[in-house]
């Protein structure tokens, strides 16, 4: 059910400019004509490689995967190191276990992701490129592959193509196995076949990647922007979206809202108003409490913060995380004690348990966590919970463990009035935790009393 | 004491030693100066003079003997770091080379590692006979060297049988070793000291006889006049005349000292350490001295009997004298000089450093001045040291005496050491078979031809 | 020649004079270090690379390299018929030492492998044919073997660790980290319950709670008798309305905590019928 939502004309479409209202893929001639392959080929063999990672650089095109990082530095990173064998890796395992933001790109525009990772790979000088899916997603590899046989039928990928000028190998492998996986370093791991744990950087996967080669790790998402970038140019690229964060996002909106699904937000737009204009509000009846906006591993917004604009500075400033695009909205029967639990719950789990701070920080987190929500917690465990999660972030070796603490931290920053009446008073104001006493402060917290007694 | 007990603490090792020595020398200045004023030193030395003119051969004796004790030590050091630098250079190895300035100081470090170590007694061992062994093997040694002569006029005693006081306290050392052996209360100490003693005294039978020859020939068994009787030119020496004479008494000499190719009562890999096994600390250090002091005993003597002493290859005033010329006398008179003498006293070593350190800094531009200025020094050190040797040996007959005297011992030193860093080791049966069935009735033939010769050729 | 007594003393003090004034051969450490050559390794060891396969090709270079033939060395031809050696001849029963054995390259019996039951490697061989023995492609080498296996067998890693040339070690960490793959054989049935934002805020902590304390096991994980494994899978947005919860793989909709309690407890009781220990 990956509903593509409706959103207002002013919002432009970038990766998503030419999918149809159906899902169903265009004969490729016809998507040709659309605009699919054109930028590859004003590129390929015709642009320097050195002009096209320039045009990427000046768009300030950021990482769709969730760090948000230059991709012109990792494009320039990897061209310049020497090697025999460079690699394009695009990551499009989607671990996060709600979001669909990908698999709809993959579906329903695959050759925008291919035309991606061929340019980025013509930039680079890699000769080789591997498309990491999800092994539960069989029609986006089913249809990433058919986008490649098309591609490589005309001439445009595959041995000596673009009459014998370059050569790009493009091929689709199932990942999966856990949601590590998801970490640039991990999928390198996995695709070598070894156990998925994240490596120090420095050295970069520009520098030292797959098998040791340079490779370039991007997001789907990431890649299948940089065809419209060629094609429209930086300026038009850079006049999207807010300063520092150029271009859209690919949102998707869950949770209490009216309409749920994945929407092109170009970034910049506020929160609420991609609550109100692409999800319709909030369900009937029903007020936002807050917003777990980044994922699993995201923060927890208030109602009050739903004026942030939706980039990757003020998210981070915020205590959350743009990560994946996920905003999942919650009502007033949602308790933050617990779910900041349970959000826990899943990093700790997730951990891969190379670095100690994360594999029993993490566990450590959780136990302090139910121990507020069981209602029996100690005096020091409120600061303890804080200095112990700064110090998990700290320590961080990947990404996992930086953004793990956060639904903690941030229920803690934002809800603190509630993580005061479960630790002082005992009760559990949305009625969801036990043993503490049941107060519902709303009718929908009573039903939902009524129904988990 | 307490006062001094905090401060004495805080003091390093080498403060240890240099702080009480500088309070020493501060506390014998002011002595000596307060002597001085009052009279008194003046006073005692004049006694002491007095007696001494009174005594002349005791006060002779006992500065010879105290001379004797004193060189005993640097040359069993100069020794042992020959005999380790040499054989490691035949060896295609380096030696030495850390410790001190290519590693000269590696002896010193030995002897007082050697005074560091435990000293202990075994248990069941005879307490008076084992701490007294080291002491008469090493005494025996130290009396030998009393009757060589270094130079004219520089010997301990000219005793007319001064071979064979030589010979006789030479053996004395035997009864040391039997009784480190013995008192060692350890069976395998006791089978080395019995073998070094039959070692010791097989070998003294061809070593005495092999010099009777050589005593026909001189007519005298003092060692000096055994020196004189070989003046004159180089073939004036004993080695021409008893060649195998000298042979025998090089290896019945090496044999003495415990030498390889005869050291098997010493090799670690025969019989532990010998008769030495239970010792340590310094009753080992007087052994492990002794025998580099009776190195150096067996090169002099044999320097003294077959290579004629302290005589120069070429005598120069005969050479002189048969070319028609005349060896200038060099006298020179300090005293003439007057001023000039302060002159060349206080701005000498300055010129002469400035002087050296010139050609120094401009040969080698990237040192300071002050590494140039030092090592100016030390040439100037060098240079006046060799203008003062020269002249000393061309002044004075002793300073050539003991030059020459001591470039053959130190000649055979090498030889003997160069003996060790090639032969392998004689068996104790090949050792004593050699000894009995091979020096010996080659000793008593070389007697037979000696005298056979003196008869017919006069 | 005339046999001159003392000749031979003469020739070897002659050498040790001539030595006297030659070259030494000290290299005065740590000042001067030793040249060596960029191959030299240091130790007698064989290099490995990333996954545990020997980089050795026995091309034998080395052990006629060796000036003092200390390198011992056995192969076998390609068609396996006769098995070359280098080196001196042992002193033990050649063909029953285990390390001769080794050497010359036949299969040495691994006792610590006996105790496992055997499997049939032929469908494990065609899977390692297919991935050219590339100890790159583990996981999918690991992920055949399980669908045609069913699980994990430790013969079977074993088999692919002699056969890839990579370590058995590494083999079974990758093995055990990834959640698909599994070393014991599937449950009878498996409860998948997504973990997402959504599914959580739609109640999915209490559903989660409820079937672990049913099942007697942590999400993901397998039930102690066997008979109910717990599976963490991802709705990817597949259930906006209601925890995303599939029982073998089908989607069931309208599940509660008390509902899926008794799911639980059923499955279990269904599996644990006498006649099954």
């Amino acid at each position: 059910m990956a509903t593509l939502l409706k959103t207002p004309r002013s919002w432009p479409k970038v990766t998503l400019g030419r999918v149809t209202a159906n899902g169903e893929l265009l004969p490729f001639a016809k998507a040709e004509k659309a605009g699919a392959w054109a930028a590859w080929r004003q590129v390929a063999d015709r642009e320097a490689p050195d002009t096209v990672i320039r045009q990427i650089g000046q768009a300030g095109l950021r990482g769709r995967g969730g760090a948000g990082f230059r991709a012109a530095e990792k494009w320039r990173r990897c061209q310049a190191t020497e090697a025999s064998q460079k690699y394009v890796v695009a990551n499009g395992y989607e671990a996060d276990p709600g979001t669909f933001t990908d698999r709809l790109l993959m579906e329903r525009d695959p050759h925008a992701v291919i035309e991606g990772i061929a340019i980025a790979a013509y930039a680079v000088g890699a000769t080789k490129a591997i498309v990491a899916v999800n092994a539960g997603y069989a029609k986006a590899i089913e249809r990433l592959r058919g986008s490649i046989a098309q591609a490589t039928e005309a001439g445009l990928i595959g041995i000596d193509a673009m009459d014998g000028a370059l050569t790009l190998d493009v091929e689709v492998r199932p990942v999966q196995g856990a949601f590590l996986l998801g970490e640039e370093t991990v999928l390198l791991r996995a695709l070598e076949g070894k156990r998925g744990m994240p490596e120090q950087r420095p050295p970069y996967p520009a520098e030292r990647g797959l098998f040791g080669k340079p490779t370039l790790v991007h997001n789907v998402e990431t890649l299948a922007t940089v065809p419209w970038i060629v094609a429209n140019g930086h300026a038009a690229f850079a006049r999207i979206g807010a300063a520092g964060s150029p271009g859209t996002k690919l949102v998707q909106l869950a949770g209490a809202v009216a309409r749920s699904g994945v929407a092109e937000v170009p970034l910049g737009t506020p929160l609420g108003e991609i609550v109100e204009r692409a999800g319709g509000g909030m369900r009937d009846g029903v007020k936002m409490k807050l917003a777990i906006v980044g994922g699993p591993l995201g923060g927890l917004l208030p109602a009050e913060k739903m004026d942030l604009s939706l980039d990757f500075d003020s998210l981070r400033e915020a205590g959350a995380t743009l990560g994946s695009g996920s905003i999942v909205v919650a009502d007033e029967s949602t308790c933050v004690v617990d779910l900041g639990r349970l959000l826990e719950r899943f990093a700790s789990d997730e951990a891969c348990g190379k670095t100690i701070p994360c594999r029993i920080g993490l566990k450590r987190l959780v136990e302090i966590a139910d121990r507020f929500a069981a209602g029996h917690h100690r005096p020091q465990d409120r600061e303890l919970l804080v200095e112990l999660a700064n110090d998990v972030i700290a320590s961080g070796l990947c990404n996992h463990e930086r953004l793990a603490p956060d639904p903690l931290l941030s229920g803690l920053r934002y809800f603190a009035a509630e993580y005061d009446a479960h630790l002082d008073e005992g009760r559990c104001p949305a009625g969801v935790c036990h043993p503490v006493t049941v107060a519902p402060s709303s009718p929908a917290a009573a039903k939902k009393a009524r129904v988990t007694a | 004491m307490t006062v001094l007990a905090r401060p004495w603490r805080r003091l390093t090792p080498t403060g240890r030693i240099v702080v009480p020595l500088l309070a020493l020398f501060l506390l014998l200045g002011l002595l000596g100066f307060l002597g001085l004023v009052t009279g008194i030193i003046p006073g005692l030395v004049n006694l002491l003079l007095a007696l001494a003119g009174a005594n002349p051969g005791i006060v002779r004796f006992v500065v010879a003997a105290t001379a004797i004790l004193l060189i005993s030590i640097p040359i069993a050091f100069i020794n042992i770091y020959a005999e380790m630098k040499v054989i490691a250079l035949m060896n295609s190895r380096l030696g030495p080379n850390r410790v001190g300035p290519w590693g000269t100081l590696q002896s010193v470090f030995h002897g007082l590692k050697v005074l560091a170590k435990e000293d202990f007694t075994p248990t069941g061992a005879d307490r008076s006979a084992f701490t007294i062994a080291p002491i008469v093997v090493f005494l025996t040694v130290v009396l030998s060297f009393l009757v060589i002569p270094f130079a004219p006029g520089l010997f301990g005693a000219d005793l007319n049988v001064g071979l064979l006081y030589f010979f006789a306290v030479g053996g004395l050392s035997v009864v040391g070793l039997l009784m480190a052996g013995w008192s060692s209360f350890n069976k395998y100490s006791l089978l080395g000291g019995l073998r070094s003693a039959a070692q010791m005294v097989s070998y003294e039978i061809p070593l005495t006889l092999s010099v009777v020859g050589l005593v026909m020939l001189a007519g005298t068994m003092s060692l000096n006049g055994i020196v004189e009787a070989q003046g004159g030119h180089f073939w004036n020496w004993y080695v021409f005349q008893q060649p195998l004479g000298f042979a025998i008494f090089f290896i019945a000499a090496a044999a003495e000292a415990n030498r390889t190719p005869f050291d098997l009562t010493e090799a670690d890999s025969e019989i532990v350490a010998g008769f030495v096994t239970e010792y340590s600390g310094m009753r080992f250090g007087f052994f492990f001295f002794a025998e580099y002091v009776t190195l150096f005993v067996m090169s002099a003597l044999t320097a003294v009997l077959f290579l004629g002493g302290w005589h120069a290859p070429v005598d120069i005033h005969a050479l002189a004298a048969f070319l028609g010329l005349t060896v200038p006398a060099l006298s020179i008179d300090p005293g003439q000089l007057g001023v000039g003498l302060l002159l060349l006293l206080t701005l000498g070593p300055i010129v002469g450093t400035l002087v050296l350190a010139v050609p120094v800094a401009l040969w080698r531009t990237d040192w300071s001045i002050w590494r140039s200025l030092l090592v100016g020094f030390i040439l100037l050190n060098v240079v006046v040291g060799g203008l003062v040797s020269i002249f000393a040996y061309a002044a004075f007959e002793v300073v050539a005496g003991v030059f020459w005297f001591m470039a053959k011992t130190f000649t055979l030193v090498f030889v003997f050491v160069w003996m060790r860093a090639t032969l392998p080791r004689v068996r104790v049966d090949q050792l004593m078979a050699f000894a009995w069935k091979w020096l010996l009735p080659a000793a008593l033939l070389n007697i037979f031809v000696t005298a056979i010769a003196i008869v017919v050729l006069g | 020649m005339i046999r001159i007594p003392g000749m031979g003393l003469a020739k070897g003090m002659a050498t040790t004079l001539i030595r006297f004034f030659q070259r030494k051969a000290t290299i005065q450490y740590p000042e001067v270090r030793q040249e060596v050559s960029p191959h030299h390794r240091g130790r007698l060891v064989l290099l490995y690379d990333e996954w545990g396969a020997l980089k050795c090709e026995t091309c034998f270079q080395c052990a006629a390299a060796c000036p003092i033939e200390c390198i011992d060395m056995g192969g076998v031809d390609t068609k396996n018929r006769y098995h070359i050696h280098w080196g001196p001849p042992e002193q033990y029963a050649e063909r029953r030492e285990e390390s001769a054995l080794r050497r010359s390259g036949r299969p040495v019996p691994d006792r610590t492998f006996i105790p496992f039951d055997p499997i049939d490697v032929g469908p494990l061989n065609r899977i390692l044919e297919e991935e050219d023995y590339d100890p790159g492609h583990m996981l999918a080498i690991l992920e055949k073997t399980q669908a045609a296996y069913a699980h994990l067998h430790v013969a079977a890693l074993k088999h692919i660790s002699h056969a890839t040339g990579a370590w058995y070690a590494q083999i079974y960490g990758t093995a055990s980290y990834y959640e698909h793959l599994r070393f014991e054989l599937p449950a009878g049935h498996a409860i998948g319950l997504c973990r997402c934002p959504s599914c959580t805020l739609l109640g999915g902590g209490r559903l989660r709670e409820a079937l672990e304390a049913a099942a007697g096991a942590s999400l993901p994980g397998t039930s102690s008798d066997g008979a109910l494994s717990l599976v963490a899978i991802d709705c990817h947005g597949d259930s906006p309305t209601e925890p995303y919860v599939t029982l073998d793989r089908e989607v069931q909709h309208g599940v509660s905590a008390k509902s899926i309690a008794k799911l639980a407890t059923n499955l279990r009781a269904a599996a644990a019928r006498p006649g099954r220990a």
